[in-house]
């Protein structure tokens, strides 16, 4: 009953932004701003720019707020145009100078450097940006494929299909887990 | 093989290195809606921002996008049909010709045609004749060109680099390779002719390369390796293919990317403090040399670089901090790029010409370029000129019918009104110098 209501208290919420109420927008929008910061910070790398992507995604919700029919769908329709803004914004910046990390047990001799285990933080920064997002989508905010489809704007199987592919690249065992 | 726990594991230190300071949510709101709200859609500081209006927006309906790309497709697969069947590489200009007349604002006393983009889609290369103000056509951008896209004047050709890619007599420009996320790796360097569209490779490397400018001493360029801390400025003749030689490794604590400039005197980026506005301009001299140009007394604002001036000077425009203090105990800078702000022509280590004070509410502008009559500045609707002793005065204005901007979907009634644009405020197509008056 209790979700009922919280429910219904959303859908009246997002009625009343839909309307122009700029109280009732940021109630709705506010819980999702923390999930999509993240997600941007996971496809550009940088907090600044992270920043500026969600902060200019909240500003294209406010004014594209009526296409949302369900404060269901509103999260995944939030973090579709934070990717969105994310994406051309690594477009605009047609290059960058990216400085790794220093290695934190120094640089391994060309001796043993193929036996040594795959750095995951440095395998992480060489996937591209949408397959970085569907790693994080899924294996962080444990969300299913088909809420990072609809994040990223393409279908459950390919999302399936782009986070198997990153977690070759990542050599991730699934083991017992399903995608 | 690692395990999903590692990698969940390294996604959580990934999101702590990123974390954000305290007061996110607050900041985002106020920042994005606290003054967009009250304005409505497309402010002028939206529009600078590159928000598109609701009829533009990325939330177009996924059949339109198909349409789109369809269409997209056909075009790219028409255009590149029609060079090979002429035989031709890169776009040739659709025609010349008169547009119209420009308003003279101010009369310049002495004669020259300035090369000018005009931002519609698609972009327009036009020349302005001063001071008489006629508007000539010289070559419609190409539609499907990628970003950056950049009229070469002097060859008449649309190509695919930054300005500061292209060589001093417009013959010839230059792109790198092998910059991949998280560090370059195999990367090569060429210089392209821009008529005939030969590629000639000028060298290779183990990290990905960037073209940071092309001057009369050959092609500057940035190596960043694959892993390790530093990246390298690079300088190779383009007429002696493998002379590449190091300069020296580049500073790290600057911002080297497609922000900074390059010119005769070297590069000029900026320094980021942790709100993500800059506090102070770097230089790296053409030897390798590094020294901090500018301080910004005022903490951290919003800044960009517009462009150099003929010796190449940085000039920067400094959008007006206007602290507000959130009860969470954070900061934010609000309403502040709606308003003009300070332009600055750096002339060394902490001295500074003051070109704007910010008070001018019609000169926002977004681009300038250095000649020998002076600086040249472009904006929405409008050129600028700055000459020592003269001081700025506007020259000319682009009448909105020679350019006019599409109209703006009708919005849905139940979004609140744009407001009248602000008095005096640049309106009209934006025009960017691509060039000196000559």
């Amino acid at each position: 009953v209790q979700q009922v209501a919280v429910l219904g208290g959303e859908e009246k919420l997002l009625a009343a932004a839909r309307t122009g109420d700029q109280a009732c927008f940021e109630r709705l929008i506010e819980p999702h701003i923390a999930v999509g910061y993240r997600l941007a910070a996971a496809m550009l790398g940088d907090a600044g720019q992270a920043e500026d992507a969600v902060q200019e995604a909240t500003l294209r919700a406010w004014r594209s707020l009526g296409q949302v029919r369900s404060s269901a769908q509103l999260r995944g329709w939030f973090l579709t145009i934070v990717a969105n803004r994310s994406r051309s914004m690594r477009r605009t910046r047609w290059w960058s100078v990216i400085r790794l990390p220093e290695p934190r047990f120094g640089l391994p001799s060309p001796a043993d450097a193929a036996d040594q285990r795959e750095d995951l933080s440095k395998a992480l920064g060489r996937l591209s940006p949408d397959e970085r997002a569907a790693v994080f989508l899924r294996f962080y905010e444990d969300m299913s494929s088909r809420q990072v489809g609809e994040a990223l704007g393409i279908t459950a199987t390919a999302a399936r299909s782009r986070i198997h592919r990153a977690l070759r690249r990542l050599r991730v065992d699934l083991g017992e887990e399903e995608l | 093989v690692n395990n999903v726990n590692d990698l969940r594991l390294a996604l959580s230190e990934e999101v702590r290195r990123l974390q954000p300071p305290a007061g996110l949510e607050s900041r985002v709101l106020r920042q994005a809606l606290g003054t967009s709200l009250a304005a409505g859609p497309a402010t002028p500081a939206a529009r600078r921002n590159g928000l598109r209006p609701i009829s533009q927006s990325i939330e177009t309906p996924r059949l339109m996008a198909i349409v789109a790309v369809l269409l997209a497709l056909a075009i790219v697969a028409s255009l590149v049909f029609a060079a090979r069947a002429l035989h031709l590489v890169g776009f040739v200009p659709a025609g010349n010709g008169p547009v119209g007349q420009g308003q003279v604002v101010t009369p310049v006393d002495f004669q020259c045609s300035l090369p000018v983009t005009v931002e519609l889609s698609p972009y327009a290369s036009v020349q302005i004749e001063l001071p008489g103000g006629m508007v000539s056509h010289e070559s419609i951008g190409p539609a499907n060109f990628s970003f950056p896209s950049t009229y070469d004047v002097q060859a008449g050709r649309w190509v695919p680099v930054a300005r500061s890619a292209i060589s001093p007599d417009g013959r010839s420009w230059a792109y790198g390779t092998g910059m991949l996320e998280g560090g370059g790796r195999n990367g090569t360097l060429h210089v392209v002719d821009a008529v005939t569209g030969k590629d000639m490779q000028l060298w290779s490397g183990t990290g990905g390369a960037a073209v940071l400018g092309f001057l009369s001493t050959g092609v500057y360029f940035v190596e960043t390796g694959a892993s390790g801390p530093s990246s390298t400025l690079w300088v190779v003749d383009p007429a002696r293919p493998g002379s590449g030689r190091a300069i020296g490794a580049m500073p790290s604590n600057a911002s080297w990317d497609a922000s900074s400039v390059f010119g005769p005197l070297g590069g000029f980026a900026l320094m980021h403090a942790s709100s993500g506005y800059a506090n102070a301009v770097e230089r790296m001299d053409l030897s390798g040399n590094v020294t901090t140009w500018f301080t910004n007394s005022v903490g951290a604002t919003p800044t960009t670089f517009l462009g150099v001036d003929a010796q190449g000077h940085p000039i920067i425009a400094m959008n007006p901090a206007k602290p507000l203090n959130l009860p969470d105990g954070s900061m934010v800078y609000r309403g502040a790029q709606d308003e003009p702000g300070r332009v600055l022509l750096l002339t060394g280590p902490n001295q500074f010409v003051v070109i704007a004070d910010g008070s001018n509410i019609s000169f926002r502008p977004t681009s300038a370029i250095g000649d020998s009559h002076g600086v040249w500045f472009g904006e929405r609707g409008s050129i600028w000129l700055y000459q020592v002793g003269t001081g700025l005065r506007e020259v000319f204005a682009m009448p909105p019918a020679l350019f006019p901007e599409p109209p703006m979907k009708k919005l849905p009634p139940d979004f609140p009104s744009p407001p009248p644009p602000t008095p005096g405020a640049p309106s009209g197509a934006g025009l960017t110098i691509i060039g000196p008056c000559t």
